[in-house]
Parts: structure tokens; sequence; C-alpha cells
């Protein structure tokens, strides 16, 4: 009834619910924890797919002329910044929605996004600072993409700082909206900073189709959609977790 | 003994306007809205409110309706939702469930012409403390759009008894003067509905008696007052019904002509009414009632008394009156607030009042700007210009130095619109908060653009930069750098002050920083290259800064609101 839904148990305690006296209660909450079919489909899509993915990305795809093995970072370098914007996007789309229509649905999905997106850009900032140790000799440097990558992670770490203290007010989280749909306009940026800016990242992407030969862009866009499997799988458990955390402290309120 | 409660609520339900409670719990026909004599809908009517602070319920399905020339008092415990039911109804909060309706009209879609005829007197003042008697209601009068606004404002005063205190701050004035000052604030535009939450504190004697003799003359008028007081004998006097609000519940209601003089029995009465309405709180917090309470509870079988409200079967009090009806409902006597108040008008009284303040307050801005110079003692002293050239840093320090300045100024300013209230005193003038958000903007980009008038040739100074050509281009980046970050700054400053409160000293820059990056960093590099004299170098830096500087521009017209009204 409530796993796998993303949707929680407010409407478990409304009117008409089955649940009276303690015992009722906790057996209710032990059905949440356990995650649904639902859920675990994409769980095993997800490990699937990304032990494929390595498959592709470190035996598949040939080793690149100029910087050898170290190259093979890109599969999920690239994947990583990819879930990075997608996950900013739900969080926009969320946001907009959430300002708009209402719903604790979409507070969540703002809530769930923004924490993967974190995650994801910290994996794209990592992998990208080995590799630039590797081939240009530095862990980090001033170039436009970077900065603005390091900006968006901040931004995205200050939209959880003001969503983490809401303890459940919406007000607060429609102010957390409000940020997130600031931080997406700076998206962009990060995106344009290459284009606008001359710098030293490499551009594999263009508007004309892929730099890369065909067994890499094969590998690429099989970690496109591995890691896009990993995100949504991430989404399913974490969206359980809020719900489960707000019925939580919900009965905690009503208990005293 | 829950049953003699009920009888009395039953015997003495009887209302202008509004049908007695009683109909329903007899089973009766009646409409609720059944006009007395056919005169017109009730001025104020809500049905089935509920609403939740977080996970907390505070209120869970309050009906009740107010006739015309009815005064009605509110009483109930501490926590019982009684601040809540009362801003929902100056529609000044949005339920999670259920209407408010003013003459017939649903509250939150109200044309300012009726929401201007509200009155309400909170629990704070809604008045800026820095800022004189005379200044507040001016500022007030401007909002409502009326005629003359300083001399209503003198008038108001002195009509009060205030004339000798009128150009003193608030902060200097005592509590009940502070309260006689509110009521005169909340009477300014004479309203038609009052709304008042605790309105004899701290009131003298004297001040008390004016007060009934304003609610006389609004009973008079065909006015209607929702009055919460702790003081039961006095509300029994001044009004004409009760209600008793416990657990977010309405648990009795009744007229107050049977109890007036007997103040020692009511309380007893009061107090089992409580009681009934904690028990059932403590029933539904248990898990063996719903959340949220039915439409219509059945108070027989729960061992409650009805509520004050209609059948369930009623239709509801919403009626499609015509704009012409409605504006003949709300006009009365007195002087009436404007029917349009344009926002460029708003604009212009929120920005009198912002650089008011910024003067009052003009130590704040001293050290924000010392602060500023700060920073650029300590760049100087690390980076010592007498033997490097720093002009390459200089743009990145000189706007560290104005973030220092600017930022907490900003968040302080922000903060205030929220000292006392004011912000529901702003919205219950039914002015749209875009317009308070730009007076503010255009507010704090004065005080900044002041603070800058002695921070940049400071830190040219200090850092010993020398200009080459015309400063021009230098003050044209410098100033467009400005009006993006007034807005952007503005902005941030609202939401993190909104957001975490008191806390949000630490976190302001955390959030704010990286949002206004672009506008930051795209004033920095215009600037560098301007002092280069490269700045062709920059175009894309510039182009960043124009988008995002008039992107933050227009955003608040959007998401000031939403921030206003969390």
């Amino acid at each position: 009834m409530v796993d796998g839904s993303g949707r929680g148990g407010t409407e478990f305690w409304g009117p008409g619910c089955p649940a009276e006296g303690d015992g009722r209660v906790s057996a209710a909450l032990q059905t949440t924890f356990r995650p649904s079919i639902g859920e675990r489909v994409p769980a095993w899509l997800a490990w699937a797919a990304i032990t494929a993915s390595m498959y592709l990305g470190f035996i598949y795809a040939p080793p690149e002329k100029t910087m050898g093995d170290v190259q093979r970072i890109m599969y999920f370098h690239v994947a990583a910044a990819w879930n990075a914007f997608l996950a900013f996007g739900v969080v926009a789309v969320a946001a907009v929605l959430f300002l708009s229509r209402g719903g604790r649905g979409w507070s969540r999905v703002v809530y769930a996004s923004a924490e993967i997106g974190v995650f994801f850009t910290s994996i794209c900032i990592i992998g990208g600072s080995v590799w630039a140790r590797a081939v240009w000799n530095v862990w980090w440097t001033w170039e436009p993409r970077l900065t603005t990558t390091l900006l968006l992670w901040f931004i995205f770490l200050g939209l959880l700082v003001v969503r983490g203290s809401a303890e459940g007010d919406p007000a607060r989280e429609r102010l957390a909206a409000v940020i997130g749909v600031i931080g997406a306009l700076v998206v962009p940026i990060v995106y344009m900073s290459d284009q606008w800016w001359v710098g030293l990242h490499p551009q594999v992407i263009t508007v004309s189709g892929f730099a890369l030969p065909p067994r890499m862009v094969v590998a690429l866009l099989f970690s496109f959609g591995a890691f896009t499997v990993f995100y949504l799988w991430l989404l399913g458990v974490r969206l359980r977790l809020i719900a489960l955390a707000e019925d939580v402290a919900a009965l905690r309120e009503r208990l005293g | 003994m829950d049953q003699d409660v009920t009888a009395v609520a039953q015997g003495n339900g009887s209302l202008a306007g509004c049908a007695p409670a009683a109909s329903r719990a007899l089973g009766g026909s009646l409409s609720v809205f059944a006009p007395p004599g056919g005169s017109g809908t009730p001025p104020l009517a809500a049905d089935g409110l509920r609403h939740a602070y977080g996970f907390r319920h505070v209120l869970v399905g309050v009906e009740l309706c107010v006739g015309a020339g009815e005064v009605l008092a509110v009483f109930g415990p501490n926590g019982a939702g009684k601040s809540t039911l009362l801003a929902a109804l100056a529609g000044l909060l949005r339920p999670d469930g259920g209407s408010v309706y003013w003459w017939g009209a649903d509250a939150l879609a109200s044309p300012g012409y009726v929401r201007r005829r509200i009155g309400l007197i909170g629990h704070q003042s809604f008045l800026f403390d820095e800022l004189t008697a005379e200044e507040n209601l001016t500022y007030y009068a401007q909002l409502l759009g009326l005629g003359a606004p300083a001399e209503r404002a003198r008038e108001a005063i002195a009509a009060e008894g205030l004339g000798l205190h009128a150009r003193r701050p608030v902060r200097e004035l005592s509590r009940g003067m502070t309260q006689r000052l509110a009521l005169c604030r909340a009477w300014l535009a004479g309203p038609r509905i009052v709304l008042a939450d605790e309105p004899t504190t701290g009131l003298d004697p004297e001040a008390a008696a004016r007060l009934h003799g304003r609610l006389a003359a609004l009973r008079a008028a065909g006015g209607a007052a929702v009055v919460v007081a702790h003081d039961l004998a006095a509300s029994l006097h001044l009004a004409d019904r009760y209600l008793i609000l416990a657990g977010g519940a309405v648990t009795d209601t009744g007229s107050t002509l049977p109890w007036r003089g007997q103040a020692d029995a009511f309380a007893v009465h009061y107090a089992r009414a409580v009681a009934t309405g904690r028990r059932l709180a403590r029933q539904r917090a248990a898990l063996r009632a719903p959340a949220v309470l039915p439409r219509q509870p059945a108070p027989s079988a729960a061992g409650g008394i009805p509520s004050d409200g209609w059948p369930a079967d009623a239709a509801s009090p919403a009626t499609s009156a015509s704009p012409a009806v409605l504006r003949a409902q709300v006009a009365g006597p007195g002087p009436g607030a404007a029917v349009c108040v344009p926002g460029g008008a708003v604009v212009r009284a929120v920005l009198f009042r912002e650089v008011r303040l910024w003067w009052r307050g003009r130590e704040r801005l001293g050290a924000a700007t010392a602060f500023g110079l700060l920073v650029a003692l300590v760049f100087g002293l690390a980076l010592d210009p007498t033997t490097v050239d720093l002009r390459p840093v200089f743009a990145g320090v000189l706007w560290t130095g104005l973030l220092f300045a600017g930022l907490p100024a900003f968040s302080r300013a922000m903060a205030g619109e929220w000292d006392n209230d004011a912000l529901y005193g702003f919205r219950g003038t039914g002015a749209g908060t875009a317009a308070l958000f730009y007076g503010k903007c255009l507010g704090n980009l004065a005080g900044f653009a002041l603070a800058e008038l002695v921070l940049v040739p400071a830190f040219v100074a200090i850092l010993q930069i020398r200009l080459t050509g015309s400063p021009a281009p230098v003050i044209a980046a410098l100033a467009l750098g400005t009006l993006g970050f007034a807005a952007a700054g503005s902005l941030l400053a609202a939401v993190v002050a909104r957001a975490l409160g008191p806390a949000a000293g630490g976190t302001l820059p955390l959030v704010s920083l990286p949002l206004l990056s672009p506008v930051i960093l795209g004033t920095v590099r215009v600037v560098q290259g301007v002092l280069d004299a490269a700045p062709a170098a920059q175009s894309a830096w510039l182009l960043m800064l124009l988008m995002y500087a008039g992107l933050f521009w227009f955003l608040p017209l959007v998401l000031f609101p939403i921030v206003a009204d969390a």
C-alpha cells in the first residue's frame, strides 16, 4: 500500500485507517521498512547495468592514444556528471511543481533528488580530480567548468541545509524549493561555461555529435543508461526513507 | 456534566446572520445563513478549518459564523489554536483545509478593497520599533491608499490620546501605548470586520473603555468582530456570543447574555468545555480517532459539545456575489480604504520607510562599512602594496569586502520585516508582497551604494591602485554589479532569514554565496577587465552578469510572494 510508491504514511494515519493502538502502529511501520518489488527490480537492474558498464568501460572500449588507460575514468566521470545534471533537473521540475501545486510528494522529490545530485557531483569532482592529476599534473585548476561545477555542489549543499532544517514545516520546504529553482538557473552556466570561456576541459559531446571512436561511444552511452537506472533506484529508496522519517516524526508528535 | 454544557450551547445560539448552533444539534433544517430580516450574508464565516504546523495539528475542523452587528469572543487555553484561527480568519494564513468567507466570498480570493476593511490586532503590534508612532501610521495609511496619510495618522493618534507621543519611536513607548497605537492602526481605514488577539493587553481602564466604544460603533454599523480573550468576565460583557476552542476544535458556543454577571459559573463551564476538548484531542493523539475531525462530529456519541457551524448538508456559504454587491456590503461608515492602491505607491511607501530605517540604524551602516574597511586593511597588510602591484587582485579583494559589508546588512534589513510580525500588517493592507520586495530592494541598494561611496575610494587608496584613463567604465561596471547584488542579495537574505530564523547568521554565506556567484564572479571579472584595459576579453562575463542581474530583478516577482507567504 505504501511501499515503493515513494509516498508515506501521512495518508496512512488519516481517517478510516486501520491503525488503532500501538501494536498496529509498529506493524504498519515494519511493512514500510521492507522494500517492495517495485524497488527491488530497479536495484537488481542498476547493479547489473553498472557491472556491464564496467566491462564495457574497462575491457570493451579501446584505450585512448595519448592518455592511456586512465582515460577510462571518463565512463564514470561523465556519467556521474550526467546524473548530477539529471538530478538537479528533477529538483527544478519538482520544485516548480511543489511551489505551484503543493503536495508533500514533490517536496520529498526535491529533497531526495538534491541529495543524490550532491552525491553524483561529488563523484564527478573526485573522479575528475584524479583524472586531472594524471593528465594535467594538477589535482585542481581554476578552469571554468571545474569552478562552476564546484559552485553547483555548494548551491545544492545550501538547499540541503535549508531543507534538512524544515522538520516537516511546509513553509520551510517551500523555501528550499525556491533555492532549488534559483539553483537550477545556475546549472546552464555549468554546461555552457566551456563554450563561453576557453578552458582546458575536453568536450566529448558537441552539437555535431560525439567526438569519440564508436566503441567508446557505446561504452559511454551504456554507462549513461546504467547510471540513470542507478539514479532512479536511489531516488525510490530515498523517497521511501523520507516518507518513513516523516511517519515517525508525525507519530512522535502525536504520541507526545 | 457535559449535558449541562450542551444544553447551554443549544439554548442560546441565535445570531444575526447565522443560524443557531442548536439548529444542527436538534436536527433542524434551518439554513445557517438565513438572514434576519433578509439582509445579506454574514460578514465572516469559516468552514471546516484545518491546519497543522509540521506534524502538529493545530486546527482540526473549526466552523464558525459571525453575523452583522455581532461580536464573538473566542476563549481557550494556551496552545488551543486561537491565534492560528485568527490568522486564518484574517486571510493571512492558507489553511490546510477548509475556507474562510468574508461576506460570502472566499477570503483568500477577495480583492484588496475587501481585505483593507479587515482590521487585525495581532499578538504583536505590526509596528516598526525604530519609526515614530506617526511614521508608522503614515506608512500604513499610504499602504491603505488613504488620502493625506500624514494627517490621517496624526488625527488617529490624537483621537487615541497619544498626541504627545506621536514623534517618539515605538521602542520608547510602553506596552499599553504600543497596544493603543496598534488599535489606531487597525482602525485606520474604518474596518468592517475586526479580528483582535487579546486587544485589552496592557490597556488602562480609559483605553479599554475606548476600545469598547470602538467595538460598539462597529456593532451599530453592522460590522463584525472576533475577539480572542482570557478575561472571561470582561469579555462576556463585551461580546454577544462566545466560542470555546480546545485541542484545535470548537467544544462549545453560545450567547453570552445568560452568563453576564455569572463569571464564576461560566469559569466552571469553561473548564468543563476545555476538559472535553482536551479529552478529544488525547483520543485523536492516541490514534483512536482520526487526525482530522470529520466534518460533522457526533457530539452525543463522543460526549462532546456541538461546534458552531452549519449542518453538514447545508449549502456552502460561498455566494457568487458580484463586485458591486460585495462593495456595497463592505461599504460602511468611516473613511474607507481606496478601491485600488497602485503598486508604485506601495513601492514608494516602502522605500521611504526603508530609507528612514537605514538612517535610524545608521550605526549598523557604519559598522558594515567598517567591516569592509577591515578587509581592505587585512589584505593591504598581507599583500603589502608598496612592494607588489595589487591591480590584478583588486576587483576580487574589493568585492570580498563589499560582500562582507553587504550581506549581513541585507539579512538584518530583511529579517526586520518579520519583527513584530510587521509582514502580517503589510499583507493585511492587501498590498502585493512583490511591491514590498522592490521597495526594500531599492532601500538596500541605496544603503549599499552609500557604503560603496566610502569603501571603493578607501580600497583604491589602501591597496594603492593607480587608475589609468577615465574612471567611468570602472564605475559603470561596479554600478552594474551593485544592481545585480542588491536584487540577488535581498532575495537570498529573505529566503535564508525566513528559512533559518535567528540562526541564519552562520548559514547565510553557505546558502547565499554560491547562488550569488554568477553576479559576483561576473562583476569581479568585468571590473578586472576594465582595470586591465582589456574589456573585450571579459565580454562573456559581462553577458553573464547582465543576464543574471536582470534575472534577479525579475525573479522576485514570482518567488518573493512565496517567501513572504511562507
